[in-house]
């Protein structure tokens, strides 16, 4: 869990009153280096939130115990029932205590950094050029399943005898039409079911994704990690403000374009 | 009296040498990344098996919410021509090794087994809810602890059957047989030279 537990620990907390709506419009460059909860404010709360993701990462223990998510979901939400954050809206996940909205949280944020540790290593190296390729497959059902080979054509995908199979340099994968958080990896929604399986190079080659002479022109972790800039034009001044100052020296801001400097 | 020879390697073949390495190295990554979707897909396989209680599934072996046993496969670390890949999930070492669980392990009187599918995939388990102990009949026969929610009596919903120990078998096929690890470990390392080999300059 190093790589992830790297990835999680990268970010900076953003408390800010910004809905899901007003992150949406931001760059995934940004979004991925910063820890938020939609219209949580609280500083103290939202570092409550991130230290039990890493500890759910880091599998630790406490008494004795392994630290698991039930545990972490009851702790966050007796801490913002005595924050006063029970907006008493109920099992909401607009009520930062509710239990689906911390669930929400702490499960997306542990998927995602699970989900670059693993887009790390499958898409570079000798696994890259063992598994060059990747489908969309559902791995967990959903109460309500979304249609994805929609969104997989809405992003200019192909299907390959109607499954969803890209090589994995293929831009479709940090499509927003495709994964709404714009990252190349899992998860690609909110509670979503879908994950990825990956091809190897013969099946590649018999489905006819690739030819049999095809060598990966780029290092889809080297380009994913190299997105350092990000038009902002068109996020909200408010929220920008917060980012900027949160991420200090780290970030630079000319004509609407942000630099990650370091 | 011996006579030493200095044997060096002429800078053109070091930089070959060091070009095998890599070659090496990404046989390795490719091979390690062939185990890892075996088990992948075995986890998968796994998931797709009714549970034996009957109840829905909930992402044990293979999901999306960073819970499940697939999500804990962590970077496989190399060493020379073979690598170790950790899957950082005490509780599929439980399934393999099976063994008793007790609830005064943790602390608590009672450990509690689901009994609905809501139960089972309570964020909080019995915590989600608002439960009364109760004892009432169990489809095996007999009276048992449990945990029920709505009215005491016989219109409350059992969520919970609660008992002291569990004992689990030891589960083998928790992994998959070596022979067919090793052989997405061959499979993904020929890939990988097979790709090696193709590229342009290389011998075919």
């Amino acid at each position: 869990m190093k790589t992830a537990l790297e990835e999680f620990a990268a970010k900076t907390e953003v408390p800010s009153w910004a809905r899901t709506a007003d992150w949406d419009k931001l760059p995934a460059a940004i979004r991925r280096r910063s820890f938020f909860s939609a219209a949580l404010e609280d500083a103290r709360a939202l570092s409550a939130e991130r230290k039990s993701v890493a500890d759910l990462l880091q599998t630790v223990s406490k008494d004795g115990k392994i630290y698991r998510r039930d545990t972490a979901i009851t702790e966050l939400q007796a801490m913002m029932q005595a924050r006063g954050l029970d907006t008493g809206d109920g099992n909401t996940l607009t009520n930062p205590a509710a239990e689906k909205r911390i669930k929400l949280v702490l499960d997306t944020n542990r998927a995602q950094a699970q989900g670059y540790a693993r887009f790390k290593r499958s898409s570079s190296g000798g696994a890259l050029l063992a598994f060059p390729a990747q489908e969309l497959v559902r791995v967990r059902n959903s109460k309500v399943e979304r249609d994805w080979q929609d969104r997989w054509i809405a992003a200019g995908g192909k299907l390959t005898n109607g499954r969803m199979i890209a090589l994995k340099t293929d831009a479709i994968w940090t499509n927003p039409a495709l994964n709404r958080f714009g990252t190349p990896y899992t998860p690609f929604d909110f509670n979503s079911g879908m994950g990825l399986k990956d091809i190897s190079r013969r099946e590649a080659i018999a489905l006819g994704i690739m030819a049999a002479d095809w060598q990966p022109d780029r290092d889809p972790v080297e380009d994913f990690n190299a997105q350092v800039e990000a038009d902002v034009s068109t996020v909200h001044p408010d929220l920008l403000s917060s980012i900027t100052g949160l991420f200090g020296d780290a970030v630079s801001l000319v004509d609407g374009i942000m630099r990650f400097v370091s | 009296m011996s006579v030493n020879v200095t044997v060096s390697i002429p800078p053109e073949i070091s930089i070959e040498l060091a070009k095998l390495r890599e070659v090496r190295k990404a046989v390795v990554e490719g091979a390690s990344m062939g185990v890892e979707a075996a088990l992948r897909d075995h986890f998968q396989y796994l998931q797709a098996r009714p549970r034996a209680d009957g109840l829905k599934a909930v992402g044990f072996w293979s999901g999306t919410d960073g819970n499940s046993v697939a999500e804990q496969i962590g970077d496989p670390r190399l060493s020379g021509d073979s690598a170790l890949i950790e899957i950082d999930s005490p509780q599929l070492r439980h399934k393999i090794d099976g063994g008793e669980i007790k609830a005064s392990d943790f602390g608590h009187p009672y450990l509690t087994i689901p009994a609905t599918d809501a139960a089972a995939a309570a964020p909080q388990g019995a915590r989600s809810f608002e439960t009364h102990i109760q004892w009432v009949p169990h489809p095996d026969g007999g009276v048992r602890p449990a945990l029920v929610a709505g009215p005491k009596g016989n219109d409350g919903v059992t969520l919970f059957w609660l008992v002291r120990h569990v004992r689990h078998l030891p589960m083998p096929e928790a992994l998959p047989p070596q022979s067919g690890l090793d052989s997405a470990a061959r499979d993904a390392a020929l890939d990988v030279i097979d790709a090696i080999l193709s590229q342009p300059g290389e011998a075919a």
